[in-house]
């Protein structure tokens, strides 16, 4: 009689399409996979109790470092969580650049994503180049405004560290027809390539219901189908005031991920050409001493990151120290579905599912 | 139709290689010449182009965050520096110590270690300066053959020197 037996092997930590130091154990039957575990904390600095025994300000440096392809948008939301926590306003300004910052965020993002998911699938280096270039513009913005292309340490609590320079909005009035164009170029090339197709359409498929209920946000949720956006949910900053729209696809497999991205670029644009047009003058931040002391109290603030939703807890006692500092990671918490997503298919896909969730291994492991 | 969408990436990329090289049929002195890096960085050039690093460089923004220095006081020549000690606290990695000797005006600093290994370049002490003492610089390439990663008073204000600034904060529309 025939005898079968599962093989179990690794799949990382050191492996060139994990995104980073992401190990994998399957458990294959021939080439199909029966299960998957994942393994991660090989990245883990401790990033939240160190930035308990920092202040305030001293934090914002290290939130750079949690997802660091979208430094910003940490920032953002770091900055949201401490101002609700100490009562603080923001000046009008401050928070036109915060959105500027952050969709041009969004955009750097979702073109990495969609660059590497290619790379994953083979497309060796030709789309990630190509977008390469284009975020290398936007990392030049914020080079510009911030001082550093990745670790910007720019928006702080109580408003951002700096106005932005003169040369940065009529740079970026005339980067955004490009931007769209290079948007517009990926679909044209990219969205009907039939090899593309024949690995993504139907693969990874998340239902709506369980993607619920694993909590899963951003970009893997609404391409599921559920049309849930902190921006419109729970708008925070001024996003109430930007007109935009929330796309979703139906799909819900690697295919929809990839498209749902597109998606929102497009979004994220509209609103970069509203906010440059009504940006107005003024103050560009609320003074906040450096060894702020928050009232005794705690706070929970969330925003939609690139990745998915990004909340931050913290607890005072009032001293100039976080009691606690939380971290709601989006990658890791989407990476709780990937075993789902991954079940019945073959291991190459589990290379383009883990693309297309889009994590990035220091946020998971903090 | 089976392979169209294959043809279209094909020719997407032939458009990109024709841009990145369109230039230099057109113009001559070729790519490599004086002033190309601007006309290559141009926004309206289709196709991408490659540095010649070391031969060519950017010339970094002015709020470009590198390595710490010191500034002197443009009359007497001193370092402007009264180890009070405010870049020390604001360092959020303890890369700062320093040691100072005098009373109230007359402070002066008398050692500065800065541990250029450990900076992450955040700027939070110059923030934190009211004295215009410390400020960042464009330096990038710091990369060194022996572990002196530790950087002295004498070495910042070498770094200081070729800058000749004595203001902080003047490219972040923010002196005090």
């Amino acid at each position: 009689m025939l005898k079968t037996e599962t093989i179990t092997i690794n799949m990382g930590p050191q492996h060139p399409s994990t995104h980073g130091v992401f190990r994998m154990v399957l458990t294959l039957n021939g080439e199909t996979i029966v299960d998957l575990k994942p393994m991660f904390g090989y990245l883990h600095r401790g990033l939240e109790k160190t930035s308990e025994s920092r202040t305030y300000l001293q934090a914002v440096p290290f939130t750079d470092r949690l997802d660091y392809i979208c430094s910003m948008s940490n920032n953002f939301a770091y900055a949201v969580a401490v101002e609700k926590l100490a009562g603080i306003e923001v000046p009008l300004r401050a928070e036109y650049i915060r959105v500027i910052m952050a969709e041009l965020t969004r955009l750097v993002n979702h073109m990495l994503a969609v660059g590497f998911l290619f790379n994953d699938l083979g497309a060796w280096y030709t789309p990630v180049v190509y977008a390469f270039r284009e975020r290398e513009r936007i990392l030049d913005l914020f080079e510009m405004a911030s001082g550093s292309r990745m670790m910007c340490n720019y928006i702080r609590p109580g408003g951002v560290a700096a106005d932005l320079p003169a040369e940065f909005l009529p740079q970026l009035r005339k980067m955004i027809p490009h931007l769209e164009n290079f948007v517009r170029e990926i679909r044209f090339y990219l969205s009907d390539n039939e090899i593309f197709k024949a690995r993504a359409v139907g693969v990874g498929f998340l239902p709506a219901d369980m993607a619920v209920a694993y909590s899963i946000t951003g970009p893997v949720l609404r391409a599921s189908g559920v049309k849930y956006d902190v921006r419109k949910a729970e708008p925070y900053s001024i996003y109430d005031q930007f007109e935009f729209d929330v796309p979703t696809q139906v799909a819900g497999d690697v295919y929809a991920r990839y498209l749902q991205r597109l998606d929102e670029m497009d979004e994220s644009l509209k609103i970069l050409r509203q906010a440059v047009e009504r940006i107005p003058d003024g103050e560009y931040a609320t003074k906040v001493p450096s060894r702020l002391r928050p009232p005794k109290g705690e706070a929970y603030a969330r925003i939609e990151a690139p990745k998915g939703e990004l909340g931050f807890y913290l607890v005072s006692d009032g001293s100039p120290n976080p009691y606690r500092w939380r971290n709601r990671p989006p990658s890791l918490i989407n990476l709780s579905a990937l075993r789902e997503m991954c079940l019945g298919h073959k291991v190459a896909d589990v290379v383009t599912i883990l693309g297309s969730i889009d994590i990035t291994l220091a946020d998971v492991d903090r | 139709m089976y392979g169209k969408g294959i043809a279209k990436g094909l020719w997407v990329t032939l458009k990109h290689i024709w841009g990145t090289y369109a230039k230099d049929i057109k113009k001559f002195p070729r790519r490599y010449a004086p002033g190309g890096i601007a006309k290559r960085t141009d926004y309206d050039l289709y196709g991408l182009f490659t540095l010649q690093y070391p031969e060519e460089r950017y010339e970094m923004f002015p709020r470009f965050r590198g390595a710490l220095m010191h500034l002197r006081n443009p009359e007497t020549g001193e370092p402007n520096c009264t180890a009070c000690g405010a870049c020390e606290r604001a360092c959020p990695h303890g890369v700062i110590s320093l040691e100072g000797e005098g009373k109230g005006k007359d402070r002066k600093v008398t050692a500065y270690r800065y541990d250029l290994g450990r900076c992450i370049f955040c700027r939070l002490c110059v923030e934190s300066c009211n004295f215009n003492a410390i400020e960042l610089s464009r330096e990038y390439e710091l990369s060194r053959y022996k572990k002196d990663f530790i950087l002295e008073l004498d070495d910042l204000l070498k770094i200081g020197d070729k800058y000749g600034i004595h203001k902080t904060g003047e490219a972040w529309g923010v002196t005090e």
